[in-house]
């Protein structure tokens, strides 16, 4: 029981974005790719849940090609729709697939901590706030796997902090396959069973590792500050490494 | 404050020019405007609001069947084979202005029982749909490709995009195609009233006080009355307007 990306590629007219990018991402496992901003994370974001076509390869869940009806999306602004409150935005995401369960999409927004926030528009939100209707829009369709494209790169560090804690929290109820694309090592080394590390332009994947640290992680445990120095020589070294 | 400096330039302007006795003085002009709001006029016998109600029935049946229309088309031109469809007809027909239809609209309504008010109300829904149609359309075809591909993830097909992210997207934008497609009807109303003349309606009015010996506070009483209602209607959908926090914020 895996999701299986298999040697994806994508050119935009002259552009090479993704040139064979493969990796495996085991049943219930919360993966992170790193890579430098515009390497093309989130194409390949999009390719995955399947509103961007890929030139060559394919995308496996399970021995069969991913469905829509496998995916939830975090997008990286908190993409809300003005004019629908809180839980209406929830309640648009099931409205896309053709359910409407008031009750469950106001017990999602609990989950989230945002109780009492149902009718409020996003303009009246924080942006941590907006970002947990988010994630809860996308928790809401009950996806297996959840795609997630630098949801906290627009908050203060503190926010952020806790927002990785919570997304954990979240995470741990019921084990969902987790594809978390960020640019900050410390993000993925404190979220991830794995990373994915992604050249630049056009990406390749330079190296998959597997964080083995107990959680709740310590940002200045040994382990996980040797993580971090690994992932940034591997990042650092293709970077410097002369192009062809 | 700036508001009282403008309007004591205006007043002064008008008693200058009262004064070169260009135009009748701005008390004479109040108080011919005050007595025509309560009595009838010296040769139709109506009240300048009686005037007034009638071109604006005209006005809003004309405009509500433009909206009627420009609504959905523009809402559908969201759809490139719509769009491509209809769009070329419209941009050749857009530029004929409102009152080159009179001639026209007299010899297609000859035969109905009243043909100048059809006439004239045929003039205002011409008046009121171009520039509805335009604006409606504008917004629809604008809707963010952000939110288009939100519906998309969660596996939205084009009837669900159209009825969930285009159609609420663009209410801002049906509110702004109303205000200024009633604009312009109005004043192709004014204007069609005083070509095919009907017998009442406030734009008659002022043609007859014309003809009855340039009776000038009249006239201008006249064009003060369409000139308030025209700014009254403007700003009641201007404060509809500001009520869509999307509105300011997706238009950059």
């Amino acid at each position: 029981m895996a999701l299986e990306v298999k040697n994806v590629k994508k050119r935009f007219g002259d552009l090479n974005v993704l040139d064979g990018v493969s990796f495996t991402v085991e049943d219930g496992n919360f993966a992170c790719i790193v890579g430098e901003s515009g390497c093309g994370k989130t194409t390949l974001l999009k390719i995955i849940a399947g509103i961007e076509r890929a030139d060559e390869g394919e995308i496996i869940y399970n021995g069969r090609p991913v469905k829509k009806e496998d995916i939830g999306y975090v997008f990286q602004d908190d993409r809300l729709l003005p004019w629908r409150t809180a839980l209406g935005n929830i309640q648009f995401a099931m409205e896309m697939r053709g359910i409407t369960d008031k009750e469950k999409a106001k017990s999602y927004l609990e989950l989230v901590g945002l109780k009492g926030f149902e009718s409020y528009y996003p303009h009246q939100l924080s942006g941590g706030m907006r970002q947990r209707v988010g994630i809860c829009r996308a928790l809401v369709v009950n996806p297996e796997i959840l795609l997630m494209d630098e949801p906290f790169a627009s908050l203060d560090a503190q926010t952020r902090n806790r927002m990785q804690m919570e997304l954990l929290k979240i995470w741990d109820r019921d084990r969902k396959t987790v594809i978390f694309v960020t640019h900050s090592i410390d993000e993925a080394v404190f979220l991830a069973d794995k990373i994915v590390v992604l050249s630049k332009r056009p990406a390749r994947v330079i190296d998959v590792v597997d964080i083995d640290i107990e959680r709740p992680r310590d940002r200045t445990d040994e382990k996980f500050i040797s993580y971090r120095r690994k992932i940034m020589r591997c990042l650092s070294s293709i970077n410097h490494a002369p192009q062809t | 404050m700036r508001k009282a400096q403008s309007f004591f330039l205006f007043i002064s302007a008008w008693y200058f020019l009262s004064f070169l006795n260009v135009l009748p003085y701005p008390h004479t002009t109040a108080i011919t405007f005050a007595t025509l709001l309560v009595e009838g006029d010296p040769v139709l016998g109506r009240t300048i609001i009686e005037h007034s109600i009638s071109s604006i029935l005209r006005v809003v049946t004309g405009s509500g069947i433009a909206f009627l229309i420009s609504i959905p088309l523009g809402i559908l031109m969201w759809y490139e084979r719509v769009y491509s469809l209809f769009y070329p007809i419209l941009e050749v027909l857009r530029p004929i202005p409102p009152l080159a239809w009179i001639p026209l609209s007299y010899i297609l309504f000859a035969s109905f029982p009243n043909p100048t008010v059809f006439a004239q109300i045929f003039i205002v829904f011409v008046g009121a749909f171009f520039p509805s149609f335009v604006t409606i359309s504008d917004y629809a075809r604008n809707t963010p490709s952000e939110y288009i591909e939100l519906a998309e993830v969660f596996g939205g097909d084009e009837m669900k995009i159209l009825r969930r992210v285009v159609i609420p997207y663009s209410i801002p934008g049906i509110i702004t195609g109303i205000r200024v497609g009633l604009g312009v009807g109005w004043m192709s109303i004014i204007a069609a009233e005083m070509i095919a003349t009907s017998g009442s309606g406030i734009g008659y009015f002022i043609m007859v006080m014309y003809e009855v010996g340039g009776r000038m506070p009249e006239i201008i009483s006249g064009m003060a009355m369409i000139g308030i209602i025209g700014y009254g209607m403007n700003a009641i959908l201007l404060k509809l307007e500001e009520r869509f926090p999307w509105h300011s914020k997706s238009r950059t």
